[in-house]
């Protein structure tokens, strides 16, 4: 077989920067190339739309929606979050809006306002000790995904235990973290209110899925005492998934 | 959805991202996250890695939004092209997690619904199948294969246990070939 190395063809890089063949150093040289050369870059984009069509064979997966969550808090709704009431959480009751999860997702922040009676989350008892949990998946709770750590929070699957620890520091005054946990397609659902200086036990039943998957958190700051309303009200200060270890 | 109005669609919500529009954003994204996680899963193979990439292409559309022209990229090919080479760039950072056997199927199936599907059906994918089933078999598995799982000459070499060298020229002359085929 005969290398044609020797005689490249004319938008040979081009052809092989949008297969996406090249190391990384060929990558860069054609990135800097198409900032320069405009001609380069049409070769560029001629190559991208020849083999697009291939595109068409890739199966779609869901991303979880905590990844959703971050992209929002990453827009900057989490510079200002102590301001910042409104804007994200109506964001997402926009797109929620617009899909159609939305009517079962209207019926299960229900069910929760039902089940609790005050329409106040129940606040989270501080435990006393900490027995020794079998520990069987942490999740960094961040602002974003370069973030500092505002939460750690360990899941105990035998006991059905979430174990929050914050790192963050204490609430604002008047105000109070809320847990959230994240159902793919549904809304969140409040796992209780958290002051921001104990750390806490919960039970976790609710996090195992119905295939004994465990669910995305995020923590959005409240009212004292919790979201008036059932589903979060304000901003969201940190997001995470619990990881298997 | 009819093919035409959702390519439309996504151009509108483009076009509104750049002026600041975050609910077109989230229009943006519901439209086609599902099958931009599928390609970055796929050159990737790792969930973890591929949320996040998936998280800084929305990211970038978000700030980039601006430098899309309809008339110089379908709106699909902008974001597919994007998350591909978003994909492409952390894969050569942190490499592909485990190799696995050589397999055009889409093995993660899932039917989630979204609108560039139907988008997509009504661009090339049948001319270009075309031109891809004229080269030989290998040679086809081979740009397949480097397209799918964004795998450098050396890589995919590898992977047919053939010289780096008999790769490029095999690719090279499929590409050439392929330019052809598709009318230059």
């Amino acid at each position: 077989m005969t290398d044609t190395t020797e005689h490249p063809f004319p938008d040979e890089q081009a052809a092989e920067y949008a297969l996406g063949v090249q190391t990384t150093a060929e990558r860069a040289e054609a990135e800097r190339r198409m900032t320069s050369d405009p001609a380069f870059a049409d070769e560029v984009g001629a190559w991208n739309e020849r083999l697009a069509p291939m595109i068409d064979e890739v199966a779609p997966v869901r991303p979880p929606r905590v990844v959703w969550l971050r992209i929002a808090a990453q827009l900057g709704l989490t510079r200002t979050p102590v301001n910042d009431n409104a804007g994200f959480w109506s964001n997402i009751a926009v797109w929620r809006a617009g899909t159609a999860v939305f009517a079962t997702a209207a019926a299960a922040a229900l069910a929760v306002i039902v089940l609790t009676p005050e329409s106040v989350a129940p606040p989270v008892t501080p435990s006393v000790e900490q027995p020794a949990a079998a520990v069987t998946a942490v999740g960094l709770l961040k602002p974003s995904e370069d973030g500092p750590t505002s939460f750690v929070v360990t899941f105990d699957k035998a006991a059905r235990r979430l174990i929050i620890a914050p790192v963050t520091g204490p609430s604002p005054k008047d105000r109070s973290y809320e847990l959230w946990m994240l159902p793919d397609g549904s809304a969140p659902v409040s796992m209780g209110v958290l002051d921001g200086t104990n750390v806490v036990t919960i039970d976790a039943r609710r996090l195992i899925g119905p295939n004994g998957e465990t669910r995305s958190l995020a923590i959005s700051l409240e009212p004292r005492g919790g979201s008036p309303t059932g589903a979060p009200t304000g901003p969201v200060i940190a997001s995470g998934a619990l990881e298997a270890v | 959805m009819d093919a035409d109005l959702s390519r439309q669609a996504l151009t509108l919500n483009l076009h509104r991202v750049a002026g600041g529009d975050r609910s077109a954003l989230q229009a943006v994204y519901d439209a086609t996250s599902a099958k931009l996680f599928g390609v970055v899963l796929r050159i990737l193979n790792d969930r973890s890695e591929a949320e996040d990439v998936l998280q800084e292409v929305y990211i970038n559309v978000w700030t980039r939004a601006g430098s899309f022209d309809e008339t110089r990229a379908s709106p699909i090919t902008w974001l597919a092209v994007m998350a591909r080479n978003r994909a492409i760039d952390r894969q050569r950072q942190v490499g592909r997690r485990t190799t696995r056997p050589i397999d055009e199927a889409g093995e993660i199936a899932d039917d989630a619904e979204d609108g560039l599907d139907t988008v997509l059906r009504a661009e090339t994918s049948t001319r270009l199948d075309g031109c891809l089933n004229e080269l030989e078999d290998q040679q086809r598995t081979a740009i397949r294969t480097a397209f799918f799982e964004g795998r450098t000459y050396e890589d995919v070499a590898k992977m047919f246990a053939v010289p780096t060298g008999t790769m490029k020229s095999w690719i090279r002359r499929s590409l050439i070939r392929l330019k052809a085929c598709l009318g230059g």
